[in-house]
């Protein structure tokens, strides 16, 4: 069982990609479980073809979680990919980060967690420790950084790697930095940049996928780019991140950078 | 590991921040104090509380809520479980509530303060008090104190106390042994310059007393730490504060002239009715003169004490207890020297 993590600032596209490599992962036979970290419980909708999923949090509130089922929280998606999502509370009140460490206990205590690849998918810009409970626990044993060229997004990418880089020194703690992931805004010289920032922390750049119209295409016909344009250039390079990250075997302790070099790293790469 | 972390070298004064707060409001003689957080907080200090005020004579049992807050609450708030143990409270009919914080409270960011706003049959106080925000035993205390000077500012007065001028004994140690004999001690005091307590602020009075602390005309500070609490107390400006309970022999003295110079009262026959006083408790424990004791930190009071009964300060001496906080006033020193003869 492989049980990797993809991480990044919010709205940077980790959704969208986890969603495509667990469709990839799929689609090749594999049996997947997608878990969605994140209080605004998207991370399945292209996988589910936007059917509404209840939360493991809301079904908690309302039962009770003794009273929660795996077939509640469990829905079967595009070529067989199982999701879940562990959804939070209304914004501005409660601890989300606790919400995750429940939703995982529940998970676990239920069996769910079991398949050749679990795909956890997690907000990046809170790095509480509820946030990082997935790569803490034993969860998230590969995490993969999704990052844009966008200062803020490597920012954030960042401080993941931090965390990553505190927990290994612990020695019961397995999780490890795999790569980065970049999704490309269309920057200059973008592939270049984050290219350097893996290898100043030491890692490496895992794929590069380029912004391409399809994925907004296939996300307004709720579906994943490997179900909507299964031909596309853009399905490849999804299919191909899914082979990547199933022979990766180039895991690292990351060295997380301080914030002067990297911001005198994305000043070498950007075009004044 | 850092030994400055360990108990052992922790003051007792600072415990949990939620205790100091819960034993001022506790004292509330109306009012119901609400634990927002989980159950065991509020059970371990009611043990705490019962267990001290087993020493009480006459100790009232506070009346103690707790909404009970559990993982369910800390993952999508407590501000509903808080809203449903208010009701509770409410149904108790008390004079006021208190709301009081803790630690998992104020970690995912309860906005208590709105959710106590939606009560207006009763008033409402919220103490933030949790721990790991810093402070200790006595933050908890003084954080509870400028709660409850804040709904003083927005009670109507009551009729003032017959002595006229009125004098506000502040921030009692309500955990303290002997607490009520030191605040007699300082009645009996006042009462030399025909003066009385008006309120104490808190200790045993109801919520509506609270209205006399804007129209005080001398506080008394159980302490001098507590001046920057008072500082933002809603009284008139330059009211006139003492800032310590009397202390010793001069200090009792000291604490007359002071007050009547406060309230601008001649204090001389009260202090010669004092020295009187003191004279006379001086010859009761006359047979103290010449032992050898030792006070342990030498504190100036009770050095003055000893010295003046004719006793022999050294470190060769036999040890005496020395309470901490020290005893009040005149007679508190004659409660000591029952105990000092008893150590000989």
């Amino acid at each position: 069982m492989k049980q990797i993590a993809l991480y990044g600032k919010g709205g940077i596209g980790k959704s969208t990609t986890s969603a495509n490599l667990s469709a990839a992962l799929g689609e090749s036979g594999r049996s997947v479980l997608q878990v969605g970290c994140d209080p605004k419980h998207d991370s399945t909708r292209m996988l589910m073809h936007g059917e509404p999923m209840p939360t493991v949090l809301d079904l908690v509130r309302e039962r009770g979680a003794p009273n929660v089922a795996l077939e509640d929280v469990v829905r079967t998606g595009y070529a067989g990919v199982r999701c879940v999502e562990a959804g939070g509370p209304e914004p501005g009140i409660g601890c989300a980060g606790r919400g995750i460490i429940a939703t995982f206990q529940l998970l676990e205590a239920r069996g769910a967690l079991e398949a050749d690849v679990i795909v956890y998918d997690v907000l990046g810009d809170v790095v509480c420790g509820g946030f990082a409970m997935p790569m803490r626990e034993g969860y998230a044993e590969e995490v993969y950084l999704v990052s844009s060229g966008e200062l803020m997004s490597l920012y954030a990418a960042n401080n993941i790697a931090k965390a990553i880089a505190r927990l290994a020194e612990r020695g019961r703690c397995r999780c490890r930095l795999a790569g980065v992931i970049l999704n490309a805004k269309g920057m200059e010289r973008e592939e270049g940049l984050v290219g350097a920032f893996a290898a100043a922390i030491n890692s490496h750049l895992v794929a590069a996928i380029p912004r391409d119209r399809s994925v907004q295409l296939a996300e307004l016909h709720r579906q994943t780019v490997i179900e909507y344009a299964p031909d596309s250039d853009q399905a490849e390079v999804y299919r191909r991140l899914a082979a990547d990250v199933l022979r990766n075997d180039d895991l690292s302790i990351p060295r997380p950078l301080s914030q002067d070099v990297l911001e005198s790293l994305a000043f070498e790469y950007t075009e004044l | 590991m850092s030994s400055s972390h360990s108990p052992s070298n922790t003051p007792s004064s600072d415990g949990c921040t939620l205790a100091g707060a819960l034993s001022v409001a506790t004292a509330v003689a109306d009012g119901v104090t609400l634990v927002h957080g989980p159950a065991g907080c509020a059970h371990h200090h009611v043990s705490l509380l019962l267990t001290t005020l087993l020493d009480t004579p006459g100790a009232r049992l506070p009346t103690l809520l707790s909404d009970d807050l559990g993982e369910r609450e800390v993952i999508f708030g407590g501000e509903a479980a808080l809203d449903e143990a208010l009701d509770e409270a409410v149904a108790l009919s008390p004079g006021s509530i208190a709301v009081i914080q803790t630690c998992v409270a104020d970690a995912i960011g309860d906005d208590c303060a709105a959710v106590a706003s939606r009560i207006r049959s009763v008033p409402v106080v919220v103490v933030k008090s949790g721990g790991f925000l810093g402070g200790g035993f006595h933050e908890g205390e003084r954080e509870a104190l400028r709660a409850y000077a804040g709904l003083a500012a927005r009670l109507p007065a009551p009729p003032e106390p017959d002595e006229g001028a009125v004098i506000a004994l502040v921030g009692e140690k309500n955990l303290e042994y002997g607490a009520d004999r030191h605040a007699d001690e300082l009645g009996r005091l006042l009462g030399r310059l025909d003066l009385g307590i008006g309120l104490r602020f808190v200790r045993g009075v109801p919520t509506a007393s609270f209205g006399l602390l804007p129209r005080a005309d001398l506080l008394v500070l159980r302490e001098p730490s507590l001046g920057a609490v008072a500082d933002r107390f809603p009284v008139r400006p330059r009211t006139p504060r003492v800032d310590g309970f009397p202390v010793g022999l001069s200090g009792t003295l000291g604490f007359l002239g002071a007050v009547g110079q406060a309230l601008d009262r001649d204090a001389t026959a009260a202090r010669e009715a004092e020295i009187e006083h003191q004279e006379t408790l001086l010859a009761r424990f006359g047979g103290l003169s010449g032992a050898r004791i030792r006070l342990p930190g030498s504190p100036p009071w009770a050095v003055e004490l000893a010295e003046t009964l004719g006793m022999k300060v050294d470190g060769a001496g036999v040890p005496v207890p020395l309470p901490d906080p020290a005893p009040v006033g005149t007679d508190g020193l004659a409660r000591l020297l029952v105990r000092w003869r008893r150590a000989l």
